[in-house]
């Protein structure tokens, strides 16, 4: 039996006003959270990496994601190739607004929407940070030299793709929580980073949250750098002094005697 | 208590003992055979992450230091000619031009790249080769002698000596030649220094032996003096230039390198010219065998960095 006129108006109050967690899905914001520790990380002289403490909660059925992402930054390479049998520089390229440092930490349950799709979908991943990349070099091959440049980055520890690394933890109520330490290399250039949790449900993202990350030189190492980059005459002219008085100190301390 | 040191300009933390022993090895070697060690501890640096570039200018200012103890230990030791150091000085200082010209003509017009390589590999081959079977052949005994009546024939080197002007005693060495032939012979080395990017040293030593017929004790203290110069030369371009000399990373190698020539100086007594010859001959061949390999073995990532923002 359909609704007489007047409990159309009823009803349709009742759609409007109602809050939204009443019809069983709770605003993810809500629940959402991220903390690091450190804010800031100082380079100073005994300064060998530093781990990340990353402390998140999301949704009790969301899947998340972690990215830390380095501000954009232009590098210059030798590329090698064969001639012959032989392995040797082949060219010069440039790769521009390629992130410092790229890293991403997914849960397990993380899937792209479609069954043969891939993070990228999800904008996430190296697919997420090569669209902006620019490389410049003669007769290369975009897709090589990117796929090269992210190795190169992964041997020096500056990215990263952990996919199903996050567990959650104890949580409490429709809160699930994750934990993670993340190593930072020592090769981490300073800069500011961002550090974004991503939250999905259902192959869609419900949520986002973003911290920011300075890591910068002090004391010694900054006061080197600076002398280095901005007096370079002197740097030069006392690093030779250094090495000449440190030369002349071992020689008068093993003090050889001469031959007949 | 961290052994681990951070260096400013490489951007990147190392560990103190390895440097250290690193330096100390090389330190040695320059001490026993007068070669600075930079064709060994530049491509040592870049294996452990160091920036090539900072590898490369940070040796120049460790092999400062390095020279300086080797040179007044054999200073001491009646080794160093000055005389002959100077004037092989002054023709590296010109090669060294010419040489950083050619490599920029060479990388305007093609590949240079694999020119340097390969001479590399081809001159260093036939320098260890030649030394080894030489120092072989005088260990044994074998060396072909005049026989009664028999005149010996002057060598080349020997008759273009007697044919050049400016002749000049060295004592200290015990030759009389024309002051023509080290500065060419520095020329030469500083032009193939400057192409390849080494100090020299794995050539110089053979030339000073084979053709200015030096005892071999001189030519190591006389080739330490002379990288000394070079070396100071070589590390205020590269700071002022390049911004790349890390004086922390070359602290830490010259506190290493420097005892160790030092070491290297005392042991180098104990031996006679053709087994320091045979040695420094298999160090070179080794180096070879090592820089061949890697020329034909496809490297881990097909980039490495020239220079960064």
């Amino acid at each position: 039996m359909p609704p007489t006129p007047a409990v159309l108006p009823a009803l349709l109050s009742v759609l409007l006003f109602t809050p939204a967690s009443s019809h069983g899905a709770a605003r993810p914001e809500a629940s959402m959270a991220l903390r690091i520790t450190p804010r800031h990380i100082d380079i100073t002289s005994s300064y060998h990496g530093a781990s990340l403490r990353v402390e998140m909660e999301a949704p009790r059925h969301a899947e998340v994601a972690l990215e830390l992402r380095g501000e954009p930054q232009d590098a210059v390479f030798n590329q090698e190739g064969k001639v012959g049998p032989v392995w040797m520089d082949v060219g010069v390229v440039t790769v521009r607004d390629a992130p410092r440092a790229y890293m991403l930490f997914t849960s397990a349950g993380l899937h792209a929407p479609s069954p043969s799709g891939t993070l990228g979908d999800l904008k996430l991943g190296y697919a997420s940070v090569e669209p902006n990349i620019r490389v410049e070099g003669k007769g290369v091959e975009r897709a090589v030299i990117l796929r090269e440049f992210e190795s190169f980055k992964e041997n020096r520890g500056l990215y990263r793709i952990s996919e199903g690394s996050l567990s959650p933890g104890k949580g409490a109520g429709d809160v699930q929580r994750f934990d993670l330490e993340v190593p930072l290399p020592s090769t981490l250039p300073p800069g500011s980073y961002s550090v974004a949790l991503h939250v999905f449900e259902a192959g869609r993202q419900v949520g986002l949250l973003e911290r920011g990350l300075s890591v910068r030189k002090k004391g010694f190492p900054l006061l080197l750098f600076r002398l280095a980059r901005e007096h370079a005459a002197e740097y030069g002219l006392l690093s030779i002094l250094v090495a000449l008085a440190a030369g002349l100190f071992v020689a008068l301390l093993f003090n050889l005697p001469t031959r007949a | 208590m961290s052994f681990f040191l951070y260096l400013p300009i490489a951007g990147i933390s190392v560990s103190m003992p390895l440097l250290l022993g690193m330096g100390f090895t090389v330190g040695f070697l320059s001490g026993v055979f007068g070669v600075g060690g930079g064709f060994l501890l530049t491509p040592a640096l870049i294996m452990i992450g160091i920036p090539p570039t900072v590898a490369a200018a940070s040796v120049s200012n460790q092999i400062v230091a390095a020279t300086t103890s080797g040179t007044l230990a054999h200073r001491r030791m009646g080794h160093v000619d000055v005389r002959m150091g100077a004037l092989l000085l002054a023709g590296g200082l010109v090669g060294g031009a010419l040489g950083v010209e050619i490599i920029r003509f060479l990388r305007r017009v093609g590949n240079a790249d694999f020119l340097i390589k390969i001479s590399y590999v081809v001159l260093l081959g036939m320098v260890g080769v030649y030394m080894f079977q030489e120092s072989l052949r005088s260990l044994r005994g074998a060396w072909m002698r005049a026989s009664p009546g028999r005149e010996v024939r002057p060598g080349v080197i020997a008759r273009l000596n007697t044919a050049l002007p400016w002749q000049v005693r060295f004592p200290r060495s015990g030759v009389t030649l024309s002051g023509v032939l080290p500065v060419a012979i520095g020329f030469l080395v500083g032009t193939v220094s400057a192409i390849m990017g080494v100090g020299g040293g794995f050539l110089m030593v053979p030339l000073l032996v084979y053709l200015l017929r030096m005892p071999m004790h001189v030519v190591v203290g006389t080739n330490l003096f002379q990288e000394l110069l070079l070396c100071m030369g070589i590390t205020f371009l590269q700071a002022d230039f390049n911004r790349t000399v890390d004086a922390v990373l070359a602290l830490l190698l010259l506190a290493g390198s420097a005892l160790g020539a030092q070491m290297g100086a005392r042991l180098s007594t104990k031996f006679g010219a053709d087994q320091l010859k045979i040695l420094l001959a298999c160090i070179i061949l080794l180096t070879v065998a090592g820089m061949a390999l890697d020329l034909l073995v496809r490297p881990d990532v097909l980039l490495s960095l020239r220079s960064a923002s």
